[in-house]
């Protein structure tokens, strides 16, 4: 371990120069005196784009200029806003005319950040100061639910791209004074606007502050997506397990603003980020809570056996024939042995090859048309399965064996969750091609040392289990009903604990009067 | 954040010294006790827990007097800088070598039970690389660790109640037999088994807990831990016959889990060894922390991370030496009185001296 | 890079080093063992394998057996003769069946069984037993029923357990009393008829691990009643009365319901006796005379009588064969060490003197009277 860290930091070392940012350091450009001289400065600082419009103004000898860039502006807006009103007016000023969304400066810096979002620019000769109107298209995709965090039962609203409308639609459901939210910048050459989510009351303050420390201190070019953004600043980008927990879904970000938890979104992807998370918020859907407590129980310690199972199933078939296969019962030896008689291959090569072969077949279905995809998930499924266990190359019991472990890690609410599952099945199918059952014993205490050490933001990731709270675990494998909800978990390091004491009050006062 | 890093509560120490004591010594113990003590091994085995809770008790009185440094550090003020320094250094060989013990023993039962072909220094650097993991992040990791995996110990109850419907409760008889002195000769081997109470001389600092709540945690370890070596002893007892079959099983609890099967599983051995595996780098774990951590002072460091890899290999020379039975025995028998010395003479003496010179640490209430 | 050759080393290690495998598909089976002794005092080693046949319509493989033998000095020199003849290598760790000859285990059945014991892939829920003759013919026989031979001697053995004919005992639990002084063990004795099939026919007694002589299946079922294990069943038919023109209007056949047991020990001046007193609760399944209410009383007492009289003729057989199956000598050891001590630790078992009684009653009586 220690060799691997040396090594790594030696890497590294070259790449930690500090690149020089100007994220805070809007210097300042006065305007220019001349009209023309304006003129050339924008055309210029925009390289000569061709979507880079000018448009003069002449009013009673004074020239004034329109710069907006074509492809940010609504066309209507301007003429609606900007035009009419001025050709409307006789000799009053023009800012009186332009009552909505004018904002004033004289930094012509800050009139190239307002051109990229979508303002328009009205420069009069002559004048110190210009006017900024606001008069961005906008686009969006319709709100629907996102395509792969479907619920039965619960709200069908998800993120767009769009910032303003995803915190419109978190506002909406939030309707409470402490909801907090804080606008942040990050990227050097190309600025991304991030949105920091949380309610006052609840929230840890360090954990904020620590958040802010992290985004501060990035320094990268261009972060192309809220997955970039998470591997920037989570806690160890060496863990299978993903430490921030990346959704599209609004009821679910809101119920985690109400347990004390920070929404971090990002302009222009569809996915909020919560911090800090722990590893049984990924097996958590909306499902649970909208039906009844004791199928949500039964459906969630389910999924505790389904990643038993995705992780380790591969691995205790392959120590069981391969190395100890007296610990089958009698009447199971002698079927085992009949299907895997004639199988050329070592157990362990069989595995692999049917597990990569499931990958594959999940990877192509994920591009493919979806007319195609269904006769593919046929043939993949029934003839691939059915003719390779003809062909005498892969024995029935592997088959049965592999498609059982991929619907169990399919169960998974989560797809990072998912994936990182999925990938431990590797390490353990060979450990345990190698030692047996002492092998998987070896991944088990490795992947549990490393749940136990892996922190997200400070708090323990491993939490409710580790360190050992029994108040916090009526809703990590289990789900009791909500009217026992009466205090927040602890990991989160919420300012209040206590969230409810009667839920059910109709029932304690009807015996009441009785 | 990070201040918190090495603090645990109190319950936490309560797991961490059972796991600590719980290693591989209870799979040997019932043949090793039967052979001195014939039936009345399990009398031997409760004895064992009283004589290591009156050692807990001078521990504890050490503890009292020194609230916040461990015995790294008390060892220098009570005795000299130089005599300080010489007798860390041979606590953490002392600690290396009872690791390693634990470690070649351990591996030597896999060998014979399960992988009688792998080599035995490939499970050993694996262990090892696995107890560096778990050890490396600090002492609040660890302790989340012990704490989680404490639910295996219940597998082994389970399992030998099971086995109980073939016992002969007559075999136990007749009670109280042989004299004390044959009862205590198998409380030394029952002591040596319980051995990793030392502990909490070392992490009674970073518990956040009273000075009596302490007492009451490793108290309840101790009385925990005596009672399920002795009632793993007894169920052994009165399964095999005392004079002849238990002296030729060498692991009378793997022999008992062996012979039954279920529905679904037939070699039950081979999977209890495996989650037996946990526990017992959990003991593992346990020295190459105390002794990483006597060089860790003794060279200065600031984190004993740094120790562990030597330690490590330290650890896998000493275990590859023992090669058969009788080896193993030569390392016992050359361990037994060091085991007195560190475990017992050494903290006694050092509370007697700390009395004696009225040196006490100034509570400053942290 | 420097660094990652030591994790390339370990890589290469584990990718190649298997060093434990045993695969399934290269095992042969053995599911039952038996041992023989041959004329000049050496071991004949029987095993029977599984022949698994390709399901030609339905689920379930055909699974048929092959025997193989072979001399030597121990077990595991014989097997590794047996190995060369088979394709695959030989494995033990499923054989749920050990066989001895009437002639192996008149010499002592422990010393053959302790590789057993000492290799750990081996399954100790084995069941032994005696054949008449040499075992090895056992191994051979065809049933028609059953194609598997260890499925069939299995499953008979099974079905005498429930009938309480035969003990429920495996190797394990067998370990510690075989090594006990003051116990002795008794076994399943079996019976090739015809060569079509084997029919368990009792009980073998043993003397500190050596056969004396079996006893018939009525007697067996008694002496497992006496030493207070009923299986799921204890029938027994008696004769009741003597003086009724059909032969088979004196005979009563009934199934052991509840039994109760009490043995005690008493030590005086170095004599030991025992008083074994067991009343059993019966169901009558079968009198062919009819109305049992009307005769209750009869034939409590004439079973009582019946019952009584064969327990102490088995008790006799068992003191003749030194077979301790009750362990008074474990109860002496452990709650009379003195007496035990003076005691001549080989024949103690003849000197005892017994007194056994047998109360039977009747509780049910089917749904007829």
């Amino acid at each position: 371990m220690k060799f691997i860290n040396l090594a790594l930091k030696k890497v590294m070392k070259r790449d930690i120069q500090p690149v020089s940012s100007n994220q805070n350091s809007i210097s300042f450009k006065e305007v220019f005196h001349t009209i023309d001289e304006n003129i050339s400065f924008f055309k210029q600082t925009f390289s000569y784009s061709a979507d880079l419009m000018i448009k003069e103004l002449n009013e009673r000898n004074k020239r004034g200029i329109l710069v907006f860039l074509d492809t940010m502006v609504d066309k209507d807006k301007i003429q609606t806003d900007i035009v009419k009103p001025m050709m409307e007016v006789e000799d009053t000023q023009f800012e009186g005319v332009l009552h909505t969304n004018l904002l004033k400066s004289d930094n012509l810096f800050k009139a190239q950040e307002a051109l990229l979002n979508g303002s328009c620019i009205v420069l009069l000769d002559g004048a110190k100061e210009f006017s900024m109107v606001e008069v961005g298209l906008s686009k969006e995709r319709t709100i629907m639910e996102p395509s792969n965090e479907q619920v039965i039962q619960g709200s069908h609203e998800g993120f767009i791209e769009n910032l303003s409308t995803n915190l419109h639609l978190i506002r909406k459901s939030c309707r409470t004074v402490n909801l907090t939210m804080e606008y942040l910048t990050v990227g050097d050459q190309i600025q991304s606007k991030i949105a920091m989510v949380y309610m006052k009351q609840l929230a840890n303050n360090e954990m904020i502050n620590e958040f802010k420390r992290r985004v501060h201190h990035i320094s990268m070019d261009y972060i192309p997506s809220t997955g970039a953004l998470q591997e920037l600043i989570e806690d160890s980008t060496w863990s299978p397990f993903p430490q921030i927990l990346s959704t599209e879904r609004i009821d679910r970000v809101v119920s985690h603003l109400n347990e004390g938890r920070v929404a971090v979104l990002m302009e222009g992807y569809p996915a909020g980020l919560i911090i800090p998370v722990t590893f049984f918020a990924f097996f958590h859907s909306p499902d649970d809570y909208n039906s009844r407590w004791m199928i949500g129980t039964f459906i969630r310690s389910l999924r505790l056996v389904s990643i038993f199972i995705a992780v380790n199933l591969p691995a205790i078939y392959i120590a069981v024939i391969g190395f100890h296969f007296e610990v089958l019962p009698d009447d199971l030896v002698l079927p085992v042995v009949s299907s895997i008689k004639n199988i050329p291959f070592p157990p362990l090569i069989e595995a692999l090859v049917m597990e990569l072969t499931i990958e594959l077949i999940r990877e192509a279905g994920v591009r493919l048309p979806s007319r195609i995809g269904q006769t593919i998930g046929i043939v993949g499924g029934l003839v691939i399965g059915d003719a390779v266990v003809r062909a005498g190359l892969i024995s029935n019991t592997m088959i049965v064996v592999v498609a059982i472990t991929a619907i169990a890690a399919y169960s998974i609410p989560t797809t990072e969750m998912s994936n990182a599952v999925r990938f431990l099945r590797f390490p353990h199918m060979i450990l345990a091609s190698t030692f047996g059952f002492v092998g998987i014993t070896f991944g088990f205490m490795f992947t549990l040392a490393h749940l136990c050490r892996l922190e997200s933001f400070g708090t323990a990731y491993f939490a409710p289990w580790a360190p050992f709270r029994l108040k916090d675990m009526k809703d990590t494998f289990i789900r009791l009903p909500l009217w026992k909800f009466n205090s927040r978990p602890l990991d989160s390091k919420p300012n209040t604990l206590k969230k409810q004491s009667l839920a059910r009050g109709w029932d304690r006062n009807e015996t009441k009067q009785e | 954040m990070k201040q918190n890093k090495n603090r645990i509560t109190n319950k936490q120490l309560v797991f961490m010294i059972i796991q600590a004591q719980i290693g591989v010594g209870i799979l040997s113990l019932p043949h090793d006790v039967a052979l001195l003590a014939k039936q009345d091994g399990w009398i031997s085995t409760l004895l064992a827990g009283i004589i290591s809770q009156a050692i807990i008790f001078a521990f504890w009185g050490l503890s009292r007097r020194f609230p916040s440094s461990s015995l790294y550090e008390i060892l220098p003020k009570l005795l000299g800088k130089v005599v300080g320094k010489v007798l860390i250094l041979s606590y953490a060989l002392y600690f290396m070598v009872t690791g390693s013990l634990v470690l070649a023993r351990y591996s030597d039962i896999l060998d014979k039970w399960i992988l009688p072909r792998t080599p035995n220094w490939i499970t050993m650097v694996l262990i090892l690389i696995t107890c560096i993991y778990i050890v490396n992040a600090g002492l609040t990791s660890i302790a989340r660790f012990y704490v989680l995996v404490s639910p295996i110990l219940f597998v082994l109850l389970v399992l030998i109640v099971y086995a109980m419907k073939d016992a002969n409760f007559l075999y136990i008889f007749p009670v109280g037999g042989h004299s004390i002195l044959t009862i205590l000769k198998g409380s030394k081997e029952a002591a040596f088994s319980m051995l990793g109470f030392e502990l909490f001389l070392f992490i009674h600092p970073y518990v956040q807990a009273s000075g009596k709540e302490k007492l009451i945690a490793i108290t309840t370890a101790n009385i925990f831990v005596t009672f399920y070596y002795t009632f793993l002893v007894f169920a052994a007892l009165v399964y095999f016959e005392p004079n002849i079959d238990i002296g030729l099983t060498p692991e009378p609890l793997l022999y008992m889990i062996k012979a039954y099967s279920f529905q679904v599983l037939e070699r039950t051995d081979l999977f209890f060894l495996s989650l037996w595996l946990v526990v017992v780098a959990t003991s593992i774990a346990n020295w190459l922390f105390l002794s990483s951590m006597g060089l860790a002072s003794l060279f200065r460091k600031k984190h004993y991370a740094g120790c562990l890899p030597i330690v490590a290999g330290v650890n896998l020379i000493l275990a590859l030496l023992p090669d058969q039975g009788r080896d193993f025995e030569h390392f016992n028998h050359f361990l037994g009185p060091t085991h007195y010395i560190f475990i017992g003479i050494i903290p006694i003496l050092l509370l007697i001296l700390s009395w004696v010179f009225s040196k006490k640490e100034v509570v400053n209430n942290l | 890079m420097k660094s990652q050759k030591p994790i390339f080393v370990l890589l290469c290690l584990l990718l190649t080093g298997c060093w434990d495998q045993h695969l399934l598909k290269n095992a042969v089976l053995v599911q039952i063992l038996s041992l023989d002794l041959t004329d000049n005092e050496d071991l004949l080693l029987g095993v029977s394998i599984p022949i698994i046949e390709e399901a030609a319509g339905g689920p379930q493989a055909l699974v048929k057996s092959e025997t193989f033998s072979a001399k030597g000095h121990t077990p595991r020199d014989s097997r590794r003769k047996i190995d060369r003849e088979i394709s695959g290598i030989l494995d033990t760790s499923k054989n749920k069946l050990i066989l001895f000859g009437e002639q192996m285990a008149a010499s002592g059945i422990y010393p053959p069984l302790d590789v057993i014991w000492r290799d750990p892939r081996n399954s100790l829920g084995a069941t032994l037993g005696v054949v008449e003759g040499e075992a090895v013919n056992l191994l051979n026989i065809t049933p028609k029923h059953e194609t598997n031979v260890s499925e069939y001697i299995q499953d008979a053995l099974t079905s005498a357990e429930e009938n309480s004919i035969i003990p429920n005992q495996t190797i394990q639990t067998l370990a510690s009393e075989m090594l006990d002084p003051g116990e002795d063990i008794v076994l399943p004795y079996l019976k090739i008829n015809n060569k079509k099939s084997a029919v368990v026919v009792g009980l073998a007694l043993m003397n500190e691990k050596k056969y004396v002589r079996s006893i018939s299946p009525q007697d067996s079922t008694l002496l497992l009643l006496l030493n207070n294990k009923k299986g799921k069943y204890a029938r027994f038919t008696k004769q009741v009365n003597n003086d009724e023109e059909q032969k088979l209007k004196n005979y009563i056949t009934f199934n052991v319901h509840k039994m109760k047991r009490k043995l005690k020990v008493q030590v005086k001046n170095g004599e030991v006796s025992v008083n074994i007193y067991s009343h059993l609760k019966i169901n009558v399944e079968e009198y062919p005379k009819g109305d049992v209410p009307k005769e209750i009383d009869h034939l409590n007492e004439a079973l009582s009588k019946e019952l009584t009289k064969e327990a102490n003729q088995v008790v006799t057989k068992l003191q003749q064969s030194n077979c301790d199956v009750f362990g008074i000598g474990r109860r002496l050891i452990a709650l009379h060490p003195k007496t035990w001590d003076m005691l001549d630790k080989k024949d103690y078992f003849k000197n005892i003197k017994f007194k056994t009684n047998v109360k039977v009653e009747i509780i049910k009586n089917g749904i007829v009277l």
